[in-house]
């Protein structure tokens, strides 16, 4: 009887998580090519293709009932969760460090706009290192994305004179406002581990 | 044009949802490589492992197949599936109209042959 190799098993889990697919479903699948190769003594790679090609093919064959949240569902949720980290940890930072929280024109676009580049930049990473090709494509995006998103930073750090307020904050304000975001952005992100957890089927 | 391997794979495609479920209708139940093997043995080689396990969770998902999993001697589980009440329709309303597509297409592949014969003949 052949037992599936260690390796072929953790790349086909990543890249089965890869493709958000939830851990009940990375369990059922990793299960069904342990007991195929244990039973043919086949080379998973002959008879299921790369982890990548396989994953793929999963992900392929899943929706939202079978354990794959839809592109749009999945993206506005780790939006959502990065928005929470960014405002929290910022404003409570800031907050920490000096009184009373003070924003400009530029800090109140900018904000917004780096934190955009930044999120597209690493979902069309993300992309790039699950595709079974073209994967270079999205990669040269990403690090395109990546560099714009530093580029405003630097342009946001010149153009701020920091004496043109548009909103102060008072400093207890921004400390309840930054440690909600917080909190919230921890039970987002506890939800997302629990729903990743692999269960394999009994 | 492709070669013979990849031309039955894309035929196949086409027809393995309900190959699947016919197979499943005789059987009563069975797993993923004892499927694969029904499949060769039935004259359709060349389907891959990993084109057939995602496809037969489609197809549970769909709620036409039943999924069980099953303790084995000493190894790894089997994933049994069995036709339910709605693979069984499926099978009869896809069934016959799939078998009269397929009657048509060989009427006009055989036609094509023929008038190609017989415009040999004529040659000759």
């Amino acid at each position: 009887m052949s037992v599936l190799d260690k390796r072929y098993s953790d790349e086909l889990m990543i890249a089965l998580r890869l493709h958000e697919i939830s851990g009940e479903r990375v369990g059922e699948v990793l299960a069904e090519v342990e007991s195929h190769v244990a039973e043919t003594g086949e080379d998973p790679r002959a008879a299921f293709g790369s982890p990548k090609e396989y994953a793929a093919q999963v992900a392929a064959q899943l929706d939202a009932r079978s354990g794959k949240p839809s592109p749009l569902s999945y993206m506005l949720g780790a939006a959502l969760t990065g928005a929470l980290v960014y405002v929290g940890g910022g404003l409570l930072l800031a907050a920490l460090n000096r009184s009373p929280i003070v924003l400009t024109w530029v800090e109140i676009v900018t904000g917004p706009l780096v934190m955009g580049f930044i999120l597209s930049a690493i979902f069309t990473a993300l992309a790039g290192v699950r595709a079974v090709t073209g994967g270079r494509a999205y990669k040269v995006v990403a690090l395109g994305l990546a560099a714009c998103a530093l580029a405003t930073i630097f342009v946001a750090d010149r153009l701020n004179d920091g004496v043109s307020p548009v909103i102060e904050v008072p400093q207890a304000a921004a400390i309840v406002i930054g440690v909600a975001a917080l909190a919230a952005a921890v039970v987002s992100l506890a939800r997302s581990i629990k729903r990743g957890r692999v269960v394999r089927p009994r | 044009m492709a070669d013979v391997t990849t031309r039955r794979t894309q035929w196949l495609r086409g027809v393995l949802d309900l190959s699947v479920l016919a197979l499943l209708a005789e059987t009563g139940e069975s797993y993923g490589y004892a499927l694969l093997q029904r499949l060769e043995q039935a004259g359709l080689p060349d389907m891959k492992a990993g084109t057939l396990y995602p496809l037969l969770n489609r197809l549970a998902t769909d709620g036409l197949l039943r999924a069980e999993w099953r303790a084995g001697d000493g190894g790894p589980g089997r994933k049994f599936f069995a036709l339910t009440d709605e693979g069984r329709k499926a099978l009869a309303d896809m069934g016959p109209e799939w078998v009269a597509f397929a009657t048509t297409a060989i009427a006009v592949v055989r036609r094509g042959m023929d008038s190609e014969m017989d415009s040999g003949m004529d040659k000759g």
